[in-house]
């Protein structure tokens, strides 16, 4: 360990934590100034680690807290002294409570005697099986494509399809809300990226008539069909038309869309119906449907081109067959069992509805999470960790996920919760926004 | 193009992305004062790149404090 003295102020205990998990902050300027040797490769990760063991230690970084139980509303996480504590859980994007559901379970034990429990290799080589193969093709015909692409994660199918879709003379424009993993394929691409303030189209339409103006390479828009952090959706019905006029392409990633948005719960594109507008629609199966792994539908050509130019499929190793199955019961969960999402839905205008009586200002809710905006940046560790010790697992957002003055608790639903635990829930925080003069 | 000419590109581009009005923002304007947050002044340094036919590195911008940093970054990449 260096020097360095940890804050005794809690605010500025969990700021720095949160600011230490900024590699270029952490190695670029708190390391030099905390005389942390440079020359010795690992003396930095020796540093952060004993910081994080004394951060946790204080009882006020509750991120990444190993869960004990099944995945559910409710679950026991363990603390630092071994001591297991009930949680109503508002951090999981398991919207809809697949990851736990026994059809799914069953439809695995089902497989993994035939088919073990890893791919074996990448799918172009031989980690590709008929399991695979029957979930690409239920995702391209479900989802109304020609062809569907499975990756061994969701970043995976995004960023990987970026970066492999463009190039040095091409233009990838994204909106300023953008997930880390289409920052990271655009930039990786070597493309031109370009951002726009978030789900505007004004700024999206400047963007497109400057990359149109220079008349170099192609032009891709990616944007997510929900947006978890904002509460809102992409307005699809108004930059399918743009995107158009200005010959471009349009992806769209699904991730947190799937199980809460369309009839079917495909997302945002089909809430749309612009199925047959988007080029590329791509997502992860790591949220509502309850497992991990990605994929990309559209374009047969595009998919086969994918298949042997996206990285993250050639050198890493498919995901497990047994998954793809659990996945592919999920799906026909999912479409067939509307009141899943009907109670998520329940749920989401239960619990949003109940802040505002409570006084507080909340925006139409058009995503699974319920955002709670606080705005004291000040107060968020302490009523975080009241949260806490009132059983209720909530993950402050604050600086820099979001800019000064515009902390909040992302409050992710689910179908399972009840009535019960949503009202205890509002208790609590009617106690807390008082505490904290909010109300 | 001199200093006062990338200014004045500065302002026009920072009115047209933030939908404000900077004309009274000076080379001595504090970057904090102006109120832009980090990813729309990532948006105005893009079109300014496109409208000046430049590549700014990302790290040019490093702590720029002043409008007249980010002007001085801008003009060090205009060819010539």
């Amino acid at each position: 360990m260096s020097d360095f003295e940890l804050p005794t102020n809690r605010a500025e205990l969990f700021s720095l934590g949160l600011k230490l998990l900024d590699k270029d902050y952490f190695i670029g300027q708190f390391c030099p100034e905390n005389g942390v040797d440079p020359t010795d490769l690992f003396a930095k990760a020796e540093v952060f680690g004993g910081l994080m063991s004394e951060l946790r230690a204080s009882g006020r970084f509750l991120f990444g807290m190993p869960v004990v139980s099944k995945p559910g509303p409710k679950v026991l996480i363990e603390e630092p002294d071994g001591n297991q504590r009930e949680m109503i859980m508002f951090a999981s994007n398991d919207y809809l409570g697949l990851s736990a559901h026994p059809e799914v379970h069953a439809a695995i034990r089902e497989v993994v005697e035939n088919y073990g429990v890893g791919a074996g290799s990448s799918r172009v080589n031989v980690g590709y099986s008929g399991i695979h193969r029957s979930l690409e093709a239920k995702l391209a015909k479900h989802w109304g494509q020609e062809a569907g692409l499975l990756y061994p994660t969701g970043y995976d199918a995004i960023s990987s399809t970026i970066a492999a879709l463009c190039g040095p003379n091409d233009r990838v424009i994204i909106d300023a809300s953008s997930h880390s993993c289409i920052i990271d394929g655009a930039r990786r691409s070597g493309a031109t990226v370009r951002m726009f303030r978030h789900n505007d189209a004004k700024r999206l339409e400047a963007q497109l008539k400057r990359a149109s103006d220079k008349g170099e390479g192609a032009i891709l828009v990616v944007v997510e069909g929900a947006y978890s952090m904002d509460g809102d959706i992409a307005p699809l019905d108004t930059f399918v038309p743009l995107v158009k006029k200005y010959g471009a392409r349009l992806m769209v990633d699904e991730a947190h869309a799937i199980g809460v948005l369309g009839a079917r719960g495909h997302g945002a594109v089909e809430h749309f119906g612009l199925e047959d507008e988007v080029d590329l629609i791509g997502g992860t199966f790591s949220k509502s449907l309850g497992a991990t792994g990605g994929f990309v539908v559209g374009d047969a050509a595009v998919l086969s081109y994918l298949n042997y130019l996206s990285t993250r499929i050639v050198f890493s190793a498919a995901f497990p067959p047994i998954l793809a199955h659990g996945v592919s019961k999920a799906i026909d969960l999912m479409e067939a069992d509307g009141g899943l999402r009907e109670r998520l839905w329940e749920n989401i205008r239960y619990f949003s509805d109940g802040f505002r009586k409570l006084g507080l200002e909340l925006p139409e809710v058009e995503v699974g999470a319920v955002p709670v905006r606080i705005h004291k940046d000040g107060v968020m560790v302490d009523f975080a960790a009241d949260l806490y010790e009132a059983g209720i697992y909530a993950i402050p957002i604050v600086y820099p996920s979001v800019p000064h003055g515009r902390s909040m608790f992302r409050l992710a639903m689910q179908s399972g919760h009840t009535t019960e635990q949503l009202d205890y829930a509002l208790s609590v925080f009617e106690r807390l926004l008082k505490k904290y003069e909010i109300l | 193009m001199n200093a006062e000419e990338v200014l004045e590109v500065f302002r026009k581009t920072l009115a047209e992305v933030e939908e404000r009005d900077f004309s009274q923002i000076t080379g001595a304007s504090s970057l904090a004062d102006l109120e832009v947050d980090s990813v729309a002044m990532m948006e105005v340094i893009g079109c300014i790149e496109d409208d000046l036919d430049i590549v700014i590195p990302d790290d040019a911008f490093t702590g720029a404090e002043r409008v007249s940093d980010v002007v001085a970054a801008i003009l060090a990449h205009l060819p010539g």
